[in-house]
Order: C-alpha cells, then sequence, then structure tokens
C-alpha cells in the first residue's frame, strides 16, 4: 500500500508538468498584455519596460517557466501580475470557497441522487422509474449557467427568497450566509447529481437480481434491510467511482456557477484573471484544480479499499 | 454641526487667499474661480440624521488601494474616501482646498507653495505634516515603487535624475516649514495644479507604505492608511467593501457611519438589487433608460449629467489608405467618412439618449473650456453627398481603392458591437466596405499600442477637468501610440499650439490656443468624432447631500467627497 500510494504521489509530477506547459504555452500564444492592462489610459513605455523587467515578463519564455517551476517545487507560485498580491494567499482564500461550494453540492447530489436512484431501483420500469429517470436526464442535459440564471430569476427575482450573488456580506449570520450558499450549491449539484441518480439506479438493479438478494428476503428479512445492508453496500463501487470523476466535474462546472452567482472562488478569479491576461494567477488556479483532480482520484482509489476488501493495491 | 462652520470659515479663507493670488499670477481659470465658491454641499441640515450605511454598487473589485498605483475608477472612487490630496474639485469641476489650506503660485508658474491644514491626522492617529507630502511625492517617482502614474511628476525639477538614480530624492518636492510643502516645477505646465486632485497624489504614512519585503509591498495596497473621511474595515475580494467613519477626520466626523460598496458585475443585476432596496444608488441598464427615466415609481431619483467624456473612433494615421504624403493629404478623405455617419441615429436607436453627438474635442461639460460656436456650426453633419463628393476628391469614387477591407476594431463591451455594426452600415452607404472586428480588453489594448489596426474605437474620461486631457494626450504627437495619440496624428502647427498652452498662465490665452488647436484637428479629421457621453444613475431619494459631477462617471460616485452625506431617516423631523 505504502508503495503504491509513493507511485501515485510520482505520476503527479509529470500531470503537473504536462498541465502547465499547456497552459504556459497557450496564455502566451494568446494576444493581449498583462503590462498594458495594469498600466490603463496612461501607458507610458519607459514605465512598462520597468514594470515588465520587474515581473521578469522581459526574459526569454522558456527561463520564465523555469522560474515558475523553481517556485512551484517551493511551493511558491509568484504574485499577480495586476493587484500585486502573492499568488498562494489570493488564491488560498478563492480554494477554500471553491471547496466549500463543491462539497456542499456534493453532499446535495449523493443524497438526492442515491435517494432518487434506489427509489427507481425499486420499482423498475414503473411510473415513477421513468419520472425520476426523465428528471436525471434532464439534470445532466441542463447547462449549469442556464439553470443558475432560471433560479436566480425564480427564487430571487419573483419570489424574494434568497439572495442571488455574492457568498456573504459583512456581519452577515450563519443563516444569511447559508442562504447565500443554497442556489448556487443546488445549480452546481444538479449534473451530478442526475448521473448518480442513474449509476445508483443500474447498479442497484443490478445488484437485486443477484442470488444472495433472493435468499435474504426468503430467509425473511425486510426490504429496508436488504436495500441497506446488502444490496446498496455491494452496488456502492461504481457508485463510488462515479462520485470521484464527479468531483473533477464539480469543479470545472464550479468556474461557470460562480461567475453566474458572483462566488468568490477560483473558477471565478481563473475567469477573471484571464480578462485580464494575470498569468501567475491562470497557472497557479489551473495548477490547482489539477492538483485536486489527482489527489480526488487518489483518495477514491484509497475508499475502494476500504468498501470492497477484495480489492488490493500493490 | 461642527463641521459646517469650519467648511465655511477654510473656505472663506481659501476665497481671500486665493484672490491676492489671482492678482499676481496664474494657474488654471477654474483653480481660480473656485476658492471663491466653496460652500458646504450640503444644502439641509441633517439634525438628528447622522449614522446609517450607504450602499453603493461597483461594476469591478477595486484593484488596489495604494493611491500610487490606482489606474481605474473604481479604486479611485474607494481611495478618495480613504486618503486626502492637497486640491480636490467639487461639484462643478472647481478646485477646492483639501489638505492644503490654501497655496500660492511664483509668478513664473513654477514654485507651488502649499500651506497645510493643522492638525489633519492620519488613521493611524499621526499627524501629517508637509514632510509625508514630500514623502509621498518621492514615494510616487521612486523607480523601486514602480508607480504606474510616476510620470505624472515628469515636469517636477530633479525627476529624470532621480529615475535614473543619479539622484537619491525628489529634488523638487521640499518642506520648508511643518505645515509648507513646496514644489518646482522645471517648466512652466499650466494644469499642474489640476493634475494635483488625481489621487495618486494622495498623503500616505511612508511609515506604514514603505516596505522593502516584496509581499508586504501588496500589504498597503489591502490595509490602507489614509487621511480621509472613512477607514477600511473590511475586503471581501471580488463581493464587497466596507469603510466606517474616521471621527477624527480633519474637515470633521462623516455623518455616515460606513460606505459599503458592493462589486455587482451586471448593470442589470445591480438595478435589481436597487429596486429591491439592497442598494442606495445605482446605474441603469441598457434597455431600460427611457423607461426608468419616465417612471412614476422612480421619480425624484433620477439624476443625468453631462460628463467629461468623449467617444470617438481613430483613423490609424500610419496605415493606408489614411496616411497623409508630403503632397497629397488624406484628410479629405476622413472627412469624408465624418459626413458619412449619422451620429443622431445612433444616439436615438441605440444610446437612448445616453449620448450627444460630438461637435468639437473638448467636451461641452468642461464648461469653462468649451468652445460655444463648434456647437451652434459643427463643423460635421450627417450629409451622405457631401460625403460622397469628398471621397470622389480624395481619389476614392464609390469608396474604389481602399487596399482592404475597413476594419473596425473595439473592445467587446455593452453596446460597443450594435454602434460597430451600425457605422458598418453608414460606411456602406456611401459604398466604404467597413467589417467590425471585436476583441476583449487585453488584446484590443495590445493591438492599439502595436497599431495593429485600420480603424479603432476610442474614448477618454477625464481624469482632471482640463483641456489638456483631450488636446494634449490624446492628439499631441508626442503621446503618439498607447500613451493617448492612438491615431498617430502628427501636425506641427497643432503641436506648437498645445505647448503653447500647456505653458501659457493667462487662462484667457490659453482658451484660445487650445480653440485654435481644436479647429485644426476638427479639419484633419484624424478621429470619426462620435459623442459626448452622460452619466445616468438612481439614488434613493433620503440619501442627501451627493452632488453629481462630470467626473462621476457611475453610480459609485468617484468624483463625490462622501463625508457630508447623509440618509435622512423618516422616524426624525
Amino acid at each position: 500500500m505504502a508503495y503504491y500510494l509513493l507511485k501515485r504521489f510520482l505520476s503527479i509530477i509529470p500531470v503537473l508538468l504536462g498541465i502547465t506547459i499547456i497552459t504556459f504555452t497557450a496564455i502566451h500564444l494568446a494576444p493581449g498584455d498583462p503590462i498594458q492592462v495594469r498600466m490603463g489610459q496612461r501607458y507610458d513605455p519607459v514605465i512598462a519596460e520597468q514594470l515588465r523587467a520587474e515581473l521578469g515578463l522581459d526574459k526569454p519564455l522558456v527561463v520564465q517557466y523555469l522560474v515558475f517551476l523553481k517556485d512551484l517545487v517551493r511551493g511558491d507560485l509568484g504574485f499577480s501580475y495586476i493587484k500585486g498580491q502573492p499568488v498562494t494567499q489570493l488564491l488560498g482564500d478563492k480554494f477554500g470557497n471553491t471547496l466549500y461550494l463543491s462539497l456542499s453540492a456534493m453532499i446535495i447530489a449523493i443524497i438526492l441522487g442515491m435517494l432518487v436512484g434506489i427509489v427507481a431501483a425499486m420499482r423498475p420500469q414503473s411510473a415513477l422509474d421513468y419520472l425520476m429517470m426523465i428528471l436525471a436526464v434532464a439534470g445532466v442535459s441542463i447547462p449549469v449557467f442556464w439553470l443558475g440564471l432560471m433560479l436566480q430569476l425564480v427564487f430571487g427575482s419573483y419570489f424574494h427568497w434568497l439572495p442571488v450573488s455574492g457568498m456573504t456580506e459583512y456581519g452577515a449570520t450563519v443563516w444569511e450566509n447559508f442562504k447565500h450558499l443554497i442556489l448556487p450549491a443546488v445549480t452546481l449539484a444538479t449534473v451530478p447529481m442526475a448521473i448518480i441518480a442513474r449509476i445508483t439506479r443500474s447498479s442497484m438493479l443490478e445488484v437485486m437480481g443477484q442470488d444472495y438478494i433472493r435468499t435474504a428476503r426468503a430467509k425473511g428479512l425486510g426490504t429496508r434491510a436488504i436495500i441497506f445492508r446488502h444490496a446498496l453496500k455491494n452496488a456502492l463501487i461504481p457508485i463510488i467511482t462515479v462520485i470521484g470523476n464527479m468531483f473533477a466535474l464539480l469543479l470545472t462546472g464550479a468556474v461557470l456557477t460562480e461567475t453566474v452567482f458572483s462566488w468568490p472562488g477560483l473558477g471565478r478569479a481563473m475567469v477573471d484573471a484571464i480578462g485580464q491576461r494575470d498569468f501567475p494567477i491562470i497557472l497557479g488556479s489551473v495548477t490547482l484544480f489539477a492538483v485536486t483532480f489527482v489527489m480526488v482520484n487518489l483518495i477514491v482509489d484509497i475508499i475502494y479499499a476500504w468498501v470492497d476488501p477484495r480489492i488490493r493495491y500493490t | 454641526m461642527a463641521p459646517q462652520p469650519f467648511r465655511v470659515f477654510s473656505g472663506l479663507l481659501a476665497a481671500v487667499v486665493a484672490i491676492c493670488v489671482a492678482a499676481s499670477l496664474l494657474v488654471a481659470a477654474g483653480s481660480l474661480g473656485s476658492c471663491t465658491k466653496t460652500e458646504p454641499e450640503t444644502a439641509t441640515t441633517p439634525v438628528g440624521q447622522t449614522g446609517g450605511t450607504l450602499r453603493l454598487p461597483l461594476d469591478a473589485d477595486v484593484l488596489t488601494l495604494d493611491p500610487i498605483h490606482i489606474i481605474d475608477v473604481r479604486s479611485s472612487a474607494v481611495a478618495r474616501q480613504i486618503y486626502s490630496t492637497l486640491v480636490r474639485f467639487d461639484k462643478d469641476l472647481q478646485l477646492v482646498p483639501d489638505l492644503a489650506e490654501n497655496w500660492d503660485v511664483s509668478p513664473d508658474g513654477l514654485r507651488f507653495t502649499f500651506y497645510l491644514k493643522k492638525g489633519a491626522k492620519f488613521h493611524s492617529g499621526r499627524e501629517v505634516t508637509a514632510k509625508d507630502f514630500v514623502n509621498s511625492f518621492t514615494r510616487l517617482a521612486n523607480l523601486d515603487e514602480a508607480s504606474e502614474r510616476a510620470n505624472l511628476l515628469r515636469d517636477v525639477v530633479g525627476y529624470h535624475e532621480f529615475r535614473e538614480r543619479n539622484a537619491d530624492c525628489l529634488t523638487g518636492v521640499s518642506a520648508p516649514e511643518r505645515y509648507s510643502f513646496q514644489i518646482q516645477l522645471s517648466k512652466p505646465y499650466s494644469p499642474f495644479l489640476t493634475t494635483l486632485a488625481m489621487i495618486n497624489f494622495a498623503v500616505v504614512p511612508c511609515e506604514e507604505a514603505d516596505v522593502d519585503a516584496e509581499d508586504q509591498h501588496y500589504d498597503f495596497a489591502n490595509h490602507p492608511v489614509g487621511s480621509g473621511p472613512f477607514k477600511l474595515v473590511d475586503w471581501q475580494t471580488g463581493s464587497s467593501i466596507r469603510l466606517e467613519a474616521n471621527v477624527d477626520y480633519f474637515e470633521g466626523a462623516p455623518f455616515l457611519d460606513a460606505v459599503l460598496y458592493k462589486v455587482i458585475p451586471d448593470v442589470e443585476a445591480q438595478f435589481k438589487a436597487y429596486a429591491d432596496g439592497e442598494l442606495d444608488a445605482t446605474n441603469i441598464p441598457v434597455g431600460k433608460l427611457r423607461e426608468v427615466s419616465k417612471d412614476e415609481a422612480y421619480r425624484g431619483q433620477f439624476h443625468h449629467k453631462d460628463l467629461l467624456a468623449v467617444q470617438f473612433y481613430v483613423f490609424n494615421m500610419d496605415k493606408e489608405p489614411w496616411k497623409d504624403r508630403l503632397f497629397s493629404s488624406k484628410k479629405t478623405l476622413r472627412q469624408a467618412l465624418n459626413y458619412a455617419v449619422n451620429r443622431e441615429y445612433i444616439v436615438e436607436e441605440i444610446l437612448e439618449g445616453r449620448c450627444e453627438p460630438l461637435t468639437g474635442i473638448i467636451p461641452p461639460a468642461l464648461t469653462e473650456w468649451y468652445n460655444p460656436a463648434i456647437r451652434d456650426e459643427p463643423r460635421y453633419r450627417y450629409d451622405v453627398n457631401e460625403a460622397r463628393r469628398l471621397l470622389e476628391v480624395s481619389g476614392h469614387p464609390q469608396g474604389m481603392f481602399f487596399p482592404e477591407t475597413t476594419r473596425l476594431l473595439y473592445n467587446d463591451f455593452s453596446v460597443q458591437p450594435d454602434i460597430a455594426s451600425q457605422i458598418e452600415d453608414f460606411f456602406r452607404d456611401v459604398s466604404v466596405k467597413g467589417k467590425r472586428q471585436a476583441a476583449d480588453f487585453p488584446t484590443f489594448v495590445e493591438k492599439i499600442r502595436e497599431g495593429d489596426f485600420i480603424v479603432a474605437r476610442g474614448d477618454c474620461v477625464a481624469d482632471y477637468p482640463d483641456p489638456d486631457v483631450f488636446l494634449w494626450r490624446l492628439l499631441a504627437s508626442e503621446n503618439s501610440g498607447a500613451y493617448g495619440n492612438w491615431a498617430r496624428w502628427r501636425n506641427d502647427e497643432f503641436d506648437t499650439l498645445v505647448e503653447q498652452a500647456r505653458a501659457e498662465l493667462d487662462p484667457g490665452k490659453r482658451r484660445l490656443l487650445y480653440w485654435q488647436a481644436e479647429r485644426i484637428a476638427l479639419e484633419e479629421a484624424p478621429w470619426l468624432f462620435l459623442f459626448t457621453q452622460t452619466v445616468n444613475i438612481l439614488l434613493k431619494p433620503e440619501v442627501k447631500g451627493i452632488a453629481i459631477s462630470g467626473m462621476d462617471i457611475d453610480a459609485s460616485f468617484p468624483n463625490n467627497d462622501l463625508s457630508r452625506v447623509f440618509i435622512m431617516r423618516a422616524d426624525v423631523n
């Protein structure tokens, strides 16, 4: 197990190298000059050159990339070109906000998704099953940004029940903060919820057809005990795999959701940074996304072993 | 109540001094008239009306609150409440004292001496002295601080030596006494006094701001310490900024308890928040202006003001077909296109009357400098036949012999695509093939800098109320390129006139020089002259004391001192 973990950790290195090289090249190939964005209306070439030198933008690209790598190894992502703030500090808060949103969405998606899946699997081919699955297909198909806008329109503009943007306000109570969370979390949860529902349903159906379920029924166990103690546990593996993958979807989905709801997270920071050509922020957020993705996959693999004792890593 | 008499007194004193000074010399006419007009902006006495939080929208988050790095209106709007400058502008854009009690200028216009108000304190509690201004100005010029706006000091004695590290301080600024601060210029520059109201010249306590460590550099921007009416207490990056009253403010404690800025990029969302009572002011979304301005529900809340702003498209004079040659000026071609565009139509159909056709270069909101003759007899009116005739004269009959399609480069926001598309249509009416070319902001500005465009959209919102902004920065040949003269237009006669105007101390003469220069630019048509701009906002009727000026470009009121603003509550009479 230790060897396996070490191997997995080491595999992060080529992944990161690849991702940063691609991102680095892409942002430098794109037109647009961060220095000019920073200088605004009065662009003075002399001062611009000085700023360029200060930020190391006058060096060859390869050198700039190597400098980035050197700093990255030390956990330093450089300074924002536009705000002058250390990237780690700036993205640290944002990352926390994104995690908060994504985990909340994940919890909603898992609970509701599995519930819908189980209910549908209980009565296959029934009207209830069809209804649930139609909802699931709709959930997967609806674009996140559209759903977000619609929810804002209905719950914010029409009913005035929930705030439509931002994460918190100065002096806000816990309840007020929670209200800010509801709409973006539900929006973000929709796609994974639908997918989890479908996987749960098919996985449950498969398990429910197994001999041991029949045996359990034969020995007189109640439906609840069969589902939760016997069926669900065995149906979990594919569900966990999907949940792991979902997490990546949540992170990327967060970019859109955060933009729609003005949620101060990593996704929105990245979009803003692209709009300003703030290279260190773009690179930093992509790197953070990549690391999170790899780590989540690793955690999922470990959970496999825990759920299913037959799985052993060497 | 204490603040009121104090302000009146300081206003009178300033007026007397200014009049004396006027006898001997002079600075911009604007600055003179100003001092005699310093009245408190609040007409109503706010008995029992102190307190409360004013909630204003910001289109985008503030980039920095370190004054030497501020380049944008939003940062400036917030920073204006935190810091003080020597002088500032009132609602009529007249120069009035801020931290300077009064000032005098030497007869040659080269030496400025400011006498500071005594007892003003930084938020840290320390007194503001002339030494702080010396340090703050030096900080702005300091190469190591890498200020984007250092060149605002380029006419100050010793600037170049200091920048080139041949001197260890900025010799042109000094503090002869504890409360007097002196600036020496190397050549006369009339608008200089006016530029000092820019937020970049704010006084900062250097013990807080000057930190060598790289990451601390940012710290001051995030934890600003000024001497203005409000202090920063909370900044949720990307969502809100909260300022609270500085009770030790040298003009007396602000009436408000706090100002809360909410970052809401979408104007529709701002408008909604206002309607829901979550904001005290809002900008008005595209397409809603006419409806809102007439809506009974918003009666008494709608405010409208001409801005010190112009919009235009520039012809890239380094590119064909606009390029002038020794014996063949292409001005008739550029004039032709100026006749081809129906500005009134765009103003009505696309801009909902938010703009007015631009007849000159100095906008009407700059009242003292504006040339009314240009409004009465505009150089260009919509006239397709004249446009066709001039096209023929310029050697392009029927729009022929253009080297390529005339691409219209613009940065993609708001109604810009519609305007570009409409101009494309007007060009087509005179057989000139135009094609819109959208770009996001960073790409757009890079193309401008590289000169990689044929025609490009341009605009300018004055950062100080002086014709210098429009005529010198946007059109003088020394500013060719990204600094302001995007058209890369070069005209010796124009340059000479503007240079003279910059050095001229007599406002009357200066005005005439600018008017002459303006005529030349209109005749030579390096731009497609389009519109002047207005600001249109809704403000809750209970908010009193905000006076919208020609530099308040949106509902964050960047040119307003919010210290005398109060919220009238229904429960108090």
